[in-house]
């Protein structure tokens, strides 16, 4: 049995929106991303798997556990941080963080220290007198320093500056190689790319394509762009049969396919030709999702 | 199923307007009891005796009458403010903001947190009103001493001052006051009356007080005969002054209500056992010369006329036209010392000057003794009106308090209902604040217009009826249903929340 199993979930909010029939299968020590744009379900979802809602049909079990009806006992072992971030009480940073640490019976205080000091975060702040970006450190410290098994994120980098997200993604894969298992939504294809093993994408409520980003990141099958001097070459070059994905005639460019293992073939080939220049255009998932979703219109 | 965590938190962010409207209800009440004002209470509701007015005023005539304003108005939208702001910020304020994802991410569960919040609300309006319920029996104590123990009225306060005694001590001993002729003085002044009214009244109020006090130990040892006597009823059991007036003897019986009683007049037991059985004895008399009169008034009549003319000439004072005669010794006298009426109602010890005596008689027809003793009763009621309007009505206390904060608490069951059925803090506020403050505005339109008949249906201050309370009338059943009506919103709340979506 997976780690996290949703299974038919389903939550009609009628007017098309909602979410339906999704299953999602997340095993332990897996970082799963959930992308889709605004909208799309990410955080209906998400909120089943806290059992903040009742699904209309499906379940969501977490480690052997019905989110819905055991609730509070799936929160032993999850972290979460929501997509719109408010904390209780009229409090400062720090005592919230050791309320949060004492509720939910895990974590340490010296690790939440850390954390806040690697996030520049000043938490002497009264939580409702703070930014939004501070709100989000805040949040990310306290699901982090919690040591939770599973970690549910919805939109975890939003209000992060650039730099703030980059070590946030640093300390994701830390967690990762501690064999935490993740669960994170996002609408920034980037990041998600970055660090998870797989990404379901969902659109308009259902889920379009389930992707395994290991398969993007390790293709075999790569695309080189190739600049020729004159057009004769450019030409002879098209005639010699290569797979060509795209073709740039005025600036006599080339996009070639090809698998590694014809890689030096190629470069045998090029030899006897009059190159500009020769890269490797890198796949990336957003090209990929962008590709979807242009298929589902 | 308490969650310590919460109720803290709950507490951390709610306890400064618990602070600020339990100082300010408390600090409005002890103003309404330090500021009022027994002698205009009573005569207002001595003017209006008799009057269509009498029905509407009796309640005005005791000092918890006069707190009707605070218990119906005041102290409601103040509990209201509380109540709507606090159930907000405990359950909605959190969904809508999103902060009650971080009470929920954690192993607490949902049941637990909202039982927590609700029995948070519940114990601060309890604790609120109790609060306001003690201040008010301090400002009472403070200002009139009538809480534990018997009004301090101005002649108390003056014959302490000459006869060097604590206030309290001597308004239990009014019988050091009856002994010093100096201090009999001081105290008469200091009521607006003269020695020989003051001496009658002083006796009055030390009888009264005597019977009040046997009573309730005959009382008391009746319970403990009949308590489980099941043809006794509570009713049948207690014995009031009014009753022990009539019957005595049954003082004689009891030593406690001896001891007691003695006490009061400040004798030994036994010339107090003496008092009572001239009481009897002379109520044995009155009822033989009723009855000797009525045989003669028969016997007059058969005789011939001549007495008719002495009986016309000396006037008869009876109950009838007292009030009547003397308001017309009044009119003399004022005439007589040449000021007006009002001054001579503010100052009844001037009805017995020679020169207003001698018109009065001539006006009215009665003799000087007549009129003296005219004077004097009115000295005396009007002075022990202001005693009743000082007293301080213990249970009427009680059940007022009680009453209001049942109201609360049901005001308070509406609003966090709303607050746990809505996810938006403006429609929660829109409907739990807005029933009850609607409910206010009803009881507010109520209390200024007299006539707003069919109004009361529309709101459940009904049901806290405070003028059933002060007048000793039926009220036992507006509270079970403010009761219930907070015991159901509040379980529902909690059913509801242990099952609703929340955004988070």
């Amino acid at each position: 049995m997976a780690y996290i199993e949703i299974k038919h979930l389903t939550k009609d909010y009628k007017k098309e929106r909602g979410i339906f029939d999704i299953s999602l299968e997340i095993e332990k020590g897996e970082v799963y991303g959930f992308v889709g744009i605004n909208g799309a379900g990410k955080t209906t979802t998400i909120r089943h798997l806290m059992g903040f809602i009742k699904p209309d049909e499906g379940s969501v079990t977490i480690k052997g556990l019905d989110a819905t009806k055991s609730s509070a006992e799936v929160k032993r072992y999850v972290s979460y941080i929501p997509g719109e971030i408010n904390f209780p009480g009229n409090t400062s940073g720090e005592e919230f963080l050791k309320e949060q640490i004492y509720l939910s019976g895990r974590g340490s205080w010296n690790r939440a220290k850390e954390l806040s000091e690697l996030f520049q975060l000043d938490i002497s702040a009264n939580v409702h007198a703070m930014s939004k970006g501070m709100k989000q450190k805040t949040a990310i410290v306290s699901a982090l320093a919690s040591d939770a098994d599973i970690l549910i994120m919805d939109e975890p980098t939003t209000g992060l500056d650039p730099l703030m997200r980059d070590i946030f993604i640093d300390l994701l894969k830390e967690e990762q190689e501690k064999g935490k298992t993740i669960f994170m939504s996002s609408h920034i294809f980037q990041e998600v790319e970055e660090i998870c093993d797989r990404v379901a994408v969902i659109q308009k409520g259902k889920i379009i394509e389930i992707v395994d980003i290991k398969k993007i990141r390790y293709n075999k099958n790569k695309v080189y762009r190739m600049e020729f001097k004159s057009e004769a070459d450019f030409k002879r070059f098209i005639g010699l049969g290569y797979q060509i994905s795209k073709v740039k005639m005025e600036d006599l460019q080339v996009f070639v396919e090809i698998h590694d293992e014809q890689i030096n073939e190629l470069i045998q080939t090029l030899k006897d030709f009059d190159l500009v220049y020769f890269k490797e255009i890198k796949a990336h998932f957003e090209d990929y999702i962008a590709q979807v979703f242009k298929e589902e219109k | 199923m308490i969650s310590k965590p919460i109720f803290k938190q709950s507490l951390q962010s709610n306890w400064k307007l618990w602070l600020i409207i339990t100082i300010v209800a408390s600090t409005i009440l002890s103003g309404f009891i330090i500021s009022y004002d027994a002698a205009g209470h009573a005569s207002i509701a001595e003017a209006a005796e008799g009057t269509a007015f009498s029905n509407i005023l009796s309640s005005l005539t005791s000092l918890l009458g006069s707190l009707e304003n605070f218990y119906k108005l005041i102290a409601v939208i103040l509990g209201i403010v509380y109540v709507v702001f606090t159930a907000n910020n405990l359950v909605v304020n959190e969904v809508d903001s999103g902060s009650m994802a971080y009470t929920l991410s954690t192993p607490i569960k949902r049941s637990s947190v909202i039982f927590t919040k609700s029995l948070y609300l519940i114990l601060s309006v309890v604790l609120m009103y109790i609060v306001i319920s003690i201040a008010g029996l301090a400002a009472s104590q403070f200002t009139f001493n009538n809480v534990t123990g018997y009004a301090i009225t101005d002649d108390v306060s003056a014959a302490a001052e000459t006869l060097n005694h604590e206030e309290d001590y001597l308004s239990e001993r009014l019988y050091l006051i009856q002994e010093d002729e100096n201090a009999m003085r001081v105290a008469a002044i200091a009521r607006d009356m003269d020695t020989e009214a003051y001496e009658i009244y002083l006796e009055d109020v030390i009888r009264e007080r005597s019977y009040e006090e046997t009573a309730e130990i005959i009382t008391d040892e009746r319970w403990d005969i009949y308590e489980d006597d099941e043809d006794m009823g509570d009713e049948d059991i207690e014995i009031t002054a009014e009753e022990l007036m009539e019957d005595p003897e049954m003082i004689l019986n009891s030593n406690d209500a001896l001891a007691a009683g003695a006490r009061i007049y400040g004798v030994s037991i036994n010339d107090y056992r003496e008092i009572i059985t001239d009481e009897i004895e002379n109520m044995d008399t009155e009822e033989t010369t009723k009855e000797n009169e009525e045989a003669q008034e028969t016997e007059e009549n058969s005789e011939s006329d001549a007495v008719e003319e002495s009986t016309t000439l000396q006037r008869q004072l009876t109950e009838d036209n007292a009030e009547l005669l003397l308001q017309t010794v009044i009119v003399s006298s004022a005439t007589a010392l040449n000021i007006s009426s009002d001054q001579i109602s503010d100052n009844l010890t001037l009805l017995k000057d020679p020169e207003a005596l001698a018109l009065s008689t001539q006006t009215t027809g009665l003799n000087e003794e007549q009129i003296r003793s005219m004077a004097n009763h009115a000295m005396v009621s009007s002075a022990r009106s202001v005693d009743k309007a000082l007293e301080f009505d213990s249970e009427t206390y009680l059940w007022l308090s009680l009453g209001l904060l049942l109201l609360i608490l049901a005001m308070s069951s509406i609003s966090f209902f709303a607050s746990t059925l809505f996810n938006r803090t403006g429609m929660a506020l829109a409907i739990g604040g807005g029933l009850p403050f609607a409910f206010f505005l009803v009881t507010m339109i109520q209390q200024l217009m007299d006539s707003a008949d069919g109004l009361e249906y529309l709101t459940i201050t009904t049901l806290f009826d405070t003028d059933a309370i002060l007048s000793g009338g039926e009220f036992g059943w507006g509270f079970v249903v403010l009761g219930s009506i907070a015991v159901v919103l509040y379980t529902a709340s909690n059913i509801l929340f242990t099952k609703k979506d929340l955004p988070l």
